[in-house]
């Protein structure tokens, strides 16, 4: 089966390595935009709420900034939220649209229902050629 | 590294990812990715990844990735690592058709400036390349 351009690129681990990284910061960010949104809350209220210039806050949404666990923590505190992290087995590249029933696990999501709750539960170590296969 | 010459990007639960191939067989989208730093690299690719395991719904930050003129959308990226040095913004135009993003080329953008028109022109001779080739497609699959 011919390899996605990402499962190529992160065969490299310090490709795979960075992008674990920013993988992280777009998840955790998305969580934050996708909370403010519901709450409609601008991006210059959070900065007054953190005491923070929109500059910042800007920087920390895009994912431009390497964020703290203290400043995420501090954003979904005010945003009235907390955020639950689990560990899982590491990106591995799936087939596209395969489906595997499964019950979903309310442990797994977080506390601001996350949309991808459902998909934590594809990463349960399946390469991709035993779902292709 | 040697790679393989696939266009799929990445491919999720909910979408595939794919560099628009053009009608000389270059994939311009692909060879601007392979041209960044590998953090802006691997921050786009998390970006594909986010879209194509939840679709356009997860999608909750317009300043990174937004619609742009119809059909285009563009993934935005300000980067530290400008080819002129210090900053600038990355822009990847790309475009959907059913369950596939199509990524059509990347630019460098200065910042505060509207994209240049080229960019939009680039951006529509490929999609109507690859519009084509799909019309011609499924043309074959259902004579």
């Amino acid at each position: 089966m011919t390899k996605s351009d990402l499962t190529q690129l992160t065969d490299d681990p310090t490709e795979m390595r960075i992008f674990q990284q920013e993988r992280l910061v777009i998840e955790i960010t998305e969580l934050m935009c996708r909370t403010m949104k519901e709450q409609d809350i601008k991006r210059s209220q959070l900065a007054q709420l953190l005491h923070k210039t929109k500059g910042r806050i800007s920087q920390i949404l895009n994912g431009e900034t390497n964020l703290t666990l203290r400043t995420v923590a501090d954003i979904f505190s005010v945003l009235g939220k907390t955020l639950v992290v689990c560990v899982k087995d590491r990106f591995v590249q799936k087939a596209p649209l395969h489906f595997i029933p499964v019950e979903l696990d309310t442990e797994l999501s977080t506390a601001t229902g996350h949309p991808y709750e459902m998909d934590d539960l594809f990463h349960d170590g399946t390469t991709n050629n035993q779902l292709a296969g | 590294m040697a790679k393989d010459d696939t266009s799929i990007v990445t491919a999720g639960r909910m979408r595939t990812i794919e560099y628009a191939v053009r009608t000389d067989g270059s994939m311009p989208a692909r060879v601007f990715l392979d041209s960044l730093h590998v953090r802006d690299r691997q921050h786009l690719m998390g970006r594909f990844q986010h879209l194509a395991d939840g679709g356009e719904q997860v999608m909750n930050n317009q300043a990174v990735f937004k619609k742009e003129r119809p059909p285009f959308f563009a993934f935005k990226r300000r980067s530290k690592h400008s080819p002129r040095g210090g900053e600038g913004m990355i822009r990847i135009p790309c475009f959907r058709i059913g369950n596939r993003w199509i990524l059509t080329h990347g630019f460098w953008k200065e910042p505060q400036s509207e994209w240049a028109e080229r960019h939009f022109a680039e951006a529509n001779q490929i999609h109507s390349e690859v519009m084509a080739r799909e019309q011609q497609a499924t043309r074959k699959e259902n004579p």
